[in-house]
């Protein structure tokens, strides 16, 4: 049984139809993947002032003045930074199959977009375990909507997560591994908006029918 | 005394105790959010020295000044020289109160990923170490590589030290509960890379707590020659409303790593969440105890991420080598590193273990093709590598740009060769070949062959090259010349490994040279070899009798267990399922529905009566287009119409290959980039393996390609098209800088833009001259310009 869901890896794939062919690159991806990849999840829970328009995480330097994130987290008063990589190990096999079989790398690279987005799903699934008394807000990364990239050093800094996981943010703010994924979620006593909205998103013009912030 | 003299002075008696944390004794005496540790050392140096002090004071040995962040890299624009020059008067400070102990110049990771995966290059993580030792190595007494990851960038630090100073070099790698890396290290790799490098002691620090270390420590136990250093983590961290914590007390930590003294750790200390009380605790744990070093005298190799003992026979793949071989010796000299790097994938996939380079060819450059070479073939397959050239300066580069461990192929008996090869042979840490001949020829006589091979292993023992590290090359001369010699090759593997214990390699085909049926007597001699106690065979791991011979040898040898390796590739196991069908294909039919082995099968038997122009033209681009049609209309869908890339690409290749150069015809040129900043090339990838099949000439620049490099580029290929991708928003705009700048100098070239930020309204705002959504609306396109 496998255990990334190749549903999704075939959304990301365009895939209309499953030829046996296919298939068997599949299973054959998700072993290899499964191997070499080093999942490693950080997660760290701070206590946050709310301001008109902005959240400030304390403790830190970060202030989150994003109206993205006023909308989607309704008077949060823990906010988690989290940072969730499966290693440079699946880059560099994504680099190989680019020149060797540019199938196994489009198979490759979904299947590691839907585990790392699996395993951040699990790291959710933890923080509200943890915190059962609170609802939990959505997952939110920079860069998704008006919440800017830059705040991507800042919070691979603040969870040492060079140190911890290996990420490393380049002079973009792009993160290598490129299978990581960095995030906000909220915790507060009053329930959880769970739209999604694209007019505020800079990418609202990009044509995805799987962006999980596309879900409304 | 010498501070190397006066460590071993300690570990003849005693263990040796490093210090603990510096940035947890910092956090508690009121380190704020945000402010760096190095900081301090001018802010508030009275703080650093009492951390020093305490240390000391608990029993530590050698101090770590507080230098750990403090580069050119990390800290750009800030004053890290100061920081780095207080650092250390605060450590020396804290030791003059004290009465003693030793100062270390602490270095930390750089901070930023080394190439290939990342922008920072060997030579710039070279120099940025060297800056950070030219400041500190007369203040100093040591210095301490810790917390790396990428045994590249530790490998840049340990050469920057020991080119520009004669201090003693600790280095700490911080590994995973598996014993890797983030960047894949494996812990043997460390050792024998580092131990090859004369580094004094090797080990590790951070990431892991004390009760995780067991196997590890086992590991570095079974490997390592020179004292081994353990500094974890005073325990798991546990994080609380943004506070982390670790878990273990200051007492089981002692215990612990008691414990890990007794299995062979001789340098002790702690890293993060550790204080002096767990120093204090540790030193009193471990009072009495000593360790004694063994010298393991493992043959080994490595490659950044794979380490390879040589205790069985293994192959080195011999395809990159331009002797005989008419395009591997075009490629180097047209610089097509996409060949060579071809070559070493076909060879990883076969099978082989080690990879030798040759880049010999009349009036290159051939240190510079060397190094290149090195770095492109290690960039795409992770096999350590044998450098074979005659060039000193070849050999040379190809050993510091190597990432691990490696041979060098090769020295032979005269004199004036081993004096220029051996000294970086022992410099690097490398093996060597020597070979069994000198200026007098190929002795004919066993007892002739074992005396250079003797002179060759105490000329070795003079540069203090180890007998592990030595591999004798008994020579396989032409059987169908001199008959007898065979056997003489094979009685000489026997005696040198029975007389002086080193290893044995060979090249085996060129026992046929001028003989009928070739592959029989390659194979028959190789098994025989085998037999004779080979340990490295030069190969080609392509060759089914060859690879077939090694790998029932292994079976019968008992080395391949359960014949694992030998049932796996008997019964190989083939993805593409059989479809049933009395009508035979075309190869255009083969294509359309990815059929891989039935379209090479069928290309082969074209060749014999098509040309390959006309099987391109006639078979090929129709299929493709077919499927692209399908694409277009969406009775098709991505993976089909690249997995019928993926065997038109094949398919192609196998054509080029029977074409002669001159025939060849391409379609135009087109450069392909994705441009600075941005690291996601799948989709460029895509492009350029669609357009290759169309016979399009493509020169593929990589991604995160800098604005100059793509202007140079272009001055240089003159592509009729630029094909320009990017997936992030944040890096539209150096999209745009690119096109700008390539227009300045070619106002006629066609760019083409792609990727998810892209639509064709900011196309045309970024100058752009055509958006295309996918890879087939890239050929319609390009099939309408002139």
């Amino acid at each position: 049984m496998s255990v990334i869901d190749y549903s999704q890896a075939y959304a990301y794939m365009k895939v209309g139809n499953v030829t046996p062919q296919l298939e068997n690159i599949m299973v054959e991806m998700e072993r290899e993947l499964l191997y070499i990849a080093t999942p490693r999840k950080i997660a760290k829970l701070y206590e946050v002032e709310h301001l008109d328009d902005s959240y400030i995480i304390k403790g830190t330097d970060i202030v989150l003045k994003s109206n993205d994130i006023n909308r989607l987290f309704n008077n949060v008063d823990v906010i988690a930074m989290e940072c969730i990589t499966l290693g440079i190990a699946v880059d560099k096999r994504i680099d190989y199959y680019s020149r060797t079989s540019v199938m196994r790398m489009i198979a490759f690279d979904a299947l590691a977009n839907v585990y790392v987005e699996q395993m951040a799903n699990e790291l959710s699934k933890e923080l509200q375990a943890d915190n059962t008394d609170k609802y939990m807000t959505v997952r939110y990364s920079p860069g998704y909507g008006d919440l800017p990239m830059l705040l991507q050093p800042q919070l691979i800094s603040e969870l040492n997560a060079t140190k911890r996981a290996g990420v490393i943010v380049n002079t973009n703010n792009l993160m290598i591994p490129l299978k990581t994924i960095t995030a906000f979620q909220g915790f507060g006593v009053k329930p959880q908006p769970i739209d999604y909205d694209c007019s505020n998103c800079l990418l609202k013009e990009c044509g995805s029918d799987i962006c999980p912030r596309r879900k409304s | 005394m010498k501070t190397m003299d006066k460590i071993n002075d300690i570990l003849s008696k005693r263990i040796l105790v490093l210090d603990g944390a510096m940035g947890t004794m910092l956090q508690m005496q009121g380190l704020g959010v945000g402010v760096k540790p190095e900081t301090y050392n001018i802010t508030d140096p009275k703080i650093v020295e009492k951390i020093h002090f305490d240390y000391l004071s608990a029993g530590a040995d050698i101090i770590y000044a507080n230098t750990f962040g403090a580069n050119s890299l990390k800290m750009k624009g800030e004053d890290y020289k100061g920081m780095i020059l207080a650092g250390i008067k605060c450590a020396r400070d804290a030791v003059e109160k004290f009465g003693s102990g030793i100062v270390a110049l602490d270095i930390g990771s750089l901070g930023e990923l080394m190439e290939p995966m990342g922008d920072l290059s060997f030579d710039n993580a070279y120099e940025v170490f060297k800056e950070i030792i030219d400041i500190a190595k007369d203040k100093v007494d040591i210095v301490v590589l810790e917390t790396i990851s990428d045994l590249y960038e530790l490998k840049a630090g340990v050469l920057a030290v020991k080119e520009n100073s004669d201090l003693s070099i600790i280095v700490t790698m911080s590994f995973d509960e598996k014993g890797r890396t983030f960047a894949g290290c494996p812990v043997e790799s460390m050792v024998a890379v580092m131990e090859g490098l004369g580094v004094n002691a090797v080990g590790l620090n951070c990431s892991l707590a004390p009760s995780q270390l067991r196997p590890i420590v086992a590991r570095l136990a079974s490997v390592c020659s020179i004292p081994f250093v353990l500094k974890p983590n005073a325990g798991l961290p546990i994080i609380e409303r943004g506070v982390t914590r670790f878990d273990e007390d200051a007492e089981s930590f002692g215990t612990l790593m008691s414990e890990y003294v007794d299995m062979g750790a001789s340098i002790v200390g702690g890293c993060c969440g550790t204080t002096s009380d767990y120093i204090s605790n540790l030193k009193g744990k471990i009072e009495g105890k000593r360790v004694t070093l063994t010298n393991k005298q493992i043959t080994n190799v490595s490659s950044g991420t794979k380490y390879q003992e040589i205790n069985k026979p293994l192959i080195v793949g011999e395809r990159i080598n331009p002797t005989g071989k008419k395009l591997m010796r075009e490629a180097i000299i047209n610089n097509d590193f996409g060949y060579i790097e071809m070559q070493a994938i076909e060879q990883n996939e076969a099978g082989a273990h080690i990879l030798d380079i040759n880049m010999g060819v009349p009036n290159i450059d051939e240190p510079i093709m060397m190094r290149k070479a090195v770095c492109q073939v290690q960039s795409i397959v992770d096999l350590p590598l044998q450098i074979d050239s005659s060039n000193e300066g070849a050999i040379e580069k190809g050993l510091r740009y190597a990432v691990g461990k490696s041979i060098v192929n090769s020295v032979n008996g005269e004199r004036e060769v081993l004096e220029k090869v051996l000294p970086l042979v022992a410099k690097y840490g490398a093996l060597v070949v020597g070979l069994t001949i000198d200026n007098h020829g190929v002795p004919k006589t066993l007892e002739e062959r074992l005396s250079i091979a003797k002179r060759i292993i105490e000329a070795c023992d003079e540069y203090n090259i180890p007998r592990h590290n030595i591999i004798i090359d008994c020579l396989t001369l032409t059987a169908g010349a001199e008959q007898e010699q065979a056997m003489i090759t094979l009685d000489a593997i026997k005696e040198v490994k029975s007389r002086y214990g080193v290893k044995t390699t060979l090249g085996v085909s060129n026992i046929s040279f001028g003989l009928p049926e070739r592959a029989v007597v390659n194979r028959t001699f190789f098994a025989m070899a085998l037999s004779s106690g080979l340990d490295l065979a030069i190969i080609n791991p392509n060759l089914a009798p060859m690879k077939e011979s090694y790998l029932a040898y292994m079976l019968l040898a008992n080395h391949d267990k359960n014949g694992e390796e030998y049932i796996k590739s008997a019964t190989n196991n083939i993805i593409e399922p059989k479809e049933k069908s009395d009508k035979k294909r075309t190869l255009g039919e083969c294509i359309i529905k990815s059929l891989e082995t039935e379209a090479m099968q069928i290309t082969k038997e074209y060749l014999k009566d098509i040309s390959g122009l006309v099987i391109i033209d006639k078979h090929i681009i129709p299929a493709l287009n077919i499927v692209g049609e399908g694409y277009e209309k969406g009775s098709i869908f991505l993976p089909q119409l690249i997995s019928s890339s993926d065997v038109a690409k094949k398919v192609c290749d196998l054509i080029k290959v029977n074409i002669p150069a001159n025939e060849q015809k391409e379609k135009c040129k087109i450069m392909l980039a994705t441009v600075e900043g941005d690291v996601h090339d799948i989709g460029k990838n895509i492009v350029k393996t669609v357009l290759q099949n169309y016979g399009y000439e493509i020169v593929d620049l990589g991604r995160n390609v800098p604005v100059d490099v793509v202007v140079k580029e272009v001055i240089k290929h003159r592509p009729r098209v630029l094909g320009l991708s990017a997936l992030m928003t944040t890096t539209v705009a150096n999209m745009k800088r690119t096109i700008e700048k390539v227009k300045e100098i070619d106002n006629d070239i066609i760019i083409c833009v792609g990727g998810a930020v892209l639509t064709s309204s900011v196309a045309k705002e970024i100058g752009a001259d055509h958006y295309t959504k996918d890879p087939r609306e890239l050929t319609v396109l390009l099939s309408t310009l002139s």
